[in-house]
């Protein structure tokens, strides 16, 4: 179909779309029953495990082989109609973070600590930009030094852990898949 | 290389069009409309059954550590339960005998439907928004339960929210803790110890506080701590008589001319696995 799952790394494809489509309903089903953990008191510590998938298949150049701004564009639109009914938050931000991870990435180099950079600048690019849209889309965001303290800090600190636990397996299988 | 080429800046200013024109509308149609259009709903039946799949077994997983968690106090809940069955048996057949002479009664009085008579549709969570605003709940009960947009939702003790999107098989929550404005809006009603009953409307929810407000009170009922609060049912589809909560405290407007009532809800918005949706007869 119109070359996305086909060519070379056929296989590449179809699992990144696969896995692409599984976080993001992982997401929200790991927050529905983990809520009382997550959401306790004004915090809501949010997993972003779907965004992490993202930054790390344009920090191992994924890109070169497969449409990732389509599937940003498509798992975005999918995120905002299925969990908020308000179209625009995750469909444009999502491609406007895979554009900015793909120009930090040039800043990328040897040392695992400027990957986690580009990873908290990415998060916090989209968390902008989400923020920037709810409060275009008139629902209450509440202040903002609110929302750093009880949000956006503490989920930045869940998904950089996450991130960290899953650099190895996501390395192997983003090789493995290539060499296909 | 200038960042903003021509070029550049035409792609940035059409798509900042673009996604404003997408967030207002969508807001527009949600906040109009009974349900969302035709293809928005067909995402949303087919998203459902992906997530339906994809919960599952995280929800296995949560339920089997809940489980042993659970474990661990059971024997002390346990007698402590044994003696609420106790007086909960002879609750509920107070309440039978009440019902048939309530319906007697209305019968007597060619009264047939009023505003306590609801049904509930269970419904299972299956998944839940990650974000801090719009934190809706995503429940496996659509348009063909029976559910329509606004109707509202009960969870353990009480009132959690009401139905903000209403697909084929599955449909959103909106909790009554995000504060979006039309989350709230319920009309209530507070009974003191003496049985004098105040009418109200949730206006608002305090996030430090993890209170329900009543704003624009100007009653001079006497309220107290600990009095209860539920649902009235004037203004159409909530029915009368859904549990909200207990009065927390009554504070004083600045202006001096009405009060607010703060109410401890009574379920946990944080942690919710089943819902039931109340339908009016």
């Amino acid at each position: 179909m119109f070359g996305f799952f086909n060519g070379y790394h056929a296989k590449l494809k179809w699992i990144f779309a696969i896995i692409t489509f599984f976080l993001l309903f992982f997401d929200g089903a790991l927050f529905a029953n983990m809520a009382g953990i997550l959401t306790r008191g004004q915090y809501h510590i949010m997993p972003m495990l779907l965004v992490i998938w993202f930054v790390y298949a344009v920090l191992f150049e994924l890109d070169l082989d497969l449409p990732i701004y389509f599937w940003a564009c498509l798992a975005g639109l999918i995120f905002d109609i299925f969990y908020f009914g308000v179209i625009g938050g995750f469909t444009v931000g999502l491609p406007i973070m895979v554009w900015v991870s793909k120009q930090l990435r040039y800043y990328l180099s040897d040392s695992v600590v400027s990957l986690f950079m580009i990873i908290i600048l990415s998060i916090t690019v989209l968390q902008i930009f989400t923020y920037i849209a709810a409060l275009i889309a008139g629902l209450d965001v509440g202040n903002a030094a609110d929302y750093v303290v009880h949000t956006f800090a503490p989920s930045l600190a869940l998904n950089v852990v996450i991130a960290i636990i899953l650099y190895l397996p996501i390395r192997q299988l983003f090789r493995k898949l290539k060499e296909i | 290389m200038k960042f903003f080429s021509t070029r550049r800046l035409v792609f940035v200013i059409i798509g900042i069009v673009v996604t404003v024109a997408l967030l207002t509308g969508s807001v527009l149609v949600r906040n109009r409309r009974a349900t969302p259009p035709a293809i928005q709903q067909f995402g949303n039946d087919v998203a459902g059954v992906v997530a339906r799949v994809v919960n599952w077994p995280v929800a296995v997983t949560h339920g089997g550590y809940d489980s042993v968690a659970q474990l661990l106090d059971t024997y002390q809940e346990n007698t402590q339960l044994r003696a609420k069955v106790d007086d909960l048996a002879q609750e509920k057949v107070r309440a039978q005998v009440l019902e048939s002479e309530n319906k007697a009664l209305k019968n007597q009085l060619n009264l047939n439907e009023t505003l306590t008579d609801y049904s509930l549709i269970n419904a299972t969570v299956i998944s839940r928004a990650p974000s801090a605003w719009l934190s809706q709940l995503i429940i496996n009960a659509g348009r063909n339960a029976g559910i329509k947009k606004d109707m509202p939702v009960v969870s353990g003790k009480g009132l959690i929210g009401r139905i903000s999107e209403v697909d084929r098989t599955t449909s959103k929550v909106e909790l009554l803790s995000d504060d979006s404005g039309s989350a709230n809006r319920f009309a209530i009603q507070i009974t003191n110890k003496k049985g004098e009953a105040m009418y109200g409307i949730v206006s608002g929810y305090s996030r430090n506080a993890n209170r329900l407000i009543v704003g624009q009170v100007t009653s001079n009922i006497k309220l107290h701590k600990g009095d209860q609060v539920l649902t009235s049912g004037l203004g159409g589809i909530t029915p009368k008589g859904l549990y909200v909560g207990e009065v927390d405290s009554v504070h004083n407007d600045a202006s001096g001319l009405s009060k607010s009532v703060y109410i401890k809800p009574a379920t946990d918005f944080g942690n919710i696995n089943f819902v039931s949706v109340a339908i009016e007869k």
